[in-house]
């Protein structure tokens, strides 16, 4: 195998092999004379520039989701702020504490349920509007409101009127049945003449008296 | 020593550092150079072979495994290359024939200094004749040489017995029973 024994034509390989070498051999060239070497500087430029291209690519990503984050930060606490009336955050916990205590005294007497507890809490500004419209008293609107014959498809009463165009006209209103909150809204012409853009609701949805100032039925 | 034996290869180089790359050029150049000059026919088409092994080389150099030696994995990047070129010249040597039919050949300049039996040694077959580098030239033991040619050892032998036993043909043919015979019989 490798142990071999070596003959005349051996070492006349040998000897020939080695005395062309040394003829045409130099010495090593230095690197930078490398074809490779021009190869890598020209690679190594163009990669530079990607990669400053890939910084600035990925920089402006960061900036965007840096202003997103604290836009969200921001309006979170803004919200925080209003329910609890307190821009300290260690206040928004105390109150939250101290609700939850109220409504689990509330929940042992029975005289509320533990989501609408908690959910007058935290959604104050949700829950005022139905309360101003709400003739019953318990936080949900007269589902014989709109009986004078303007049957709201969406449900009876169950949303603040402002966003209903055919459900009335919203909370505030001068008394003789015309809105005057809601500029979007057209105003109703005098004679009770329905505007085109109304498409459901009754006459009440227009010009008819609004809903929560019709006077409960009696029982 | 490394797993191959070899004194000179117990290099710690880092896959893809070209300090080490340009270190690694250094030492292994004219070991590859002189490898590629008998394959090859002329030292232009040794040196542009080369230069495109250390390029192909360079350009996996991240990708190279430390399992095997550096040295060894270079070498037969540029046997590749090397077989790759003469396959072109075979090719172009046909071509040259089919275009010169009745013409006298032209006779290659750089043939004139080399040797019968380096020109013997490229008309047998080209993993034989890198073997036989291996061995003569450089000295390699079959270990090193299956490391370089990515083959077993008793593959290496085989080749090895086979190159030389054409070698020694082709010089007695070729030359007759003047010259080198008493050599080849000594």
């Amino acid at each position: 195998m490798s142990v071999e024994t070596r003959d005349g034509f051996d070492q006349l390989i040998e000897q020939e092999l080695r005395s062309h070498a040394a003829k045409q051999s130099g010495q090593s060239p230095l690197p930078t004379q490398a074809r490779y070497h021009a190869w890598n500087r020209q690679n190594g430029l163009r990669l530079s520039v990607f990669a400053k291209a890939a910084t600035v690519v990925l920089s402006t990503k960061a900036a965007v989701a840096l202003i997103v984050v604290a836009a969200a930060v921001g309006v979170t606490g803004a919200e925080e702020a209003a329910i609890t009336g307190s821009i300290n955050p260690a206040d928004w916990g105390k109150q939250l504490a101290k609700q939850v205590q109220s409504c689990a005294t509330e929940l042992a007497s029975g005289s509320s349920s533990a989501g609408t507890c908690a959910s007058s809490f935290s959604r104050p500004a949700a829950n005022q509007a139905p309360t101003d419209h709400d003739l019953t008293g318990n936080g949900k609107a007269d589902p014989t409101a709109n009986q004078g014959g303007g049957q709201d498809e969406s449900g009876p009463g169950n949303g603040p009127p402002a966003t209903h165009p055919g459900n009335g006209p919203p909370a505030t209103h001068s008394g003789n049945g015309s809105p005057t909150s809601n500029p979007h809204k057209p105003s109703p012409t005098p004679g009770g003449k329905k505007p085109k853009t109304h498409i459901v609701g009754g006459p009440f949805g227009s010009a008819g008296p609004p809903t929560s100032h019709r006077p409960p039925k009696p029982q | 020593m490394n797993e191959t034996g070899a004194p000179g290869w117990a290099s710690n180089y880092r896959p893809g550092v070209k300090e080490d790359f340009d270190r690694l050029y250094q030492v292994t150049y004219r070991q590859v150079f002189g490898t590629l000059m008998v394959i090859l026919r002329n030292p232009a088409a040794a040196e542009d072979a080369t230069q495109e092994a250390y390029l192909r080389a360079f350009r996996a150099w991240k990708h190279w495994k430390q399992q095997a030696p550096a040295e060894a994995w270079i070498h037969r990047i540029a046997l590749n290359v090397a077989f790759s070129h003469r396959r072109r010249e075979r090719l172009h040597d046909v071509r040259e024939v089919i275009l010169r039919v009745g013409r006298p050949s032209e006779v290659d300049p750089t043939d004139s200094d080399q040797s019968d039996l380096i020109r013997e040694l490229r008309s047998i077959p080209p993993k034989q004749s890198a073997a036989l580098i291996y061995r003569y030239l450089h000295g390699f033991t079959n270990r090193e040489i299956a490391g370089v040619m990515g083959i077993p050892e008793r593959t290496v032998a085989s080749r090895l017995a086979a190159g030389k036993a054409r070698l020694r043909n082709r010089i007695e043919l070729e030359l007759g029973a003047s010259g080198p015979k008493r050599v080849l019989q000594e």
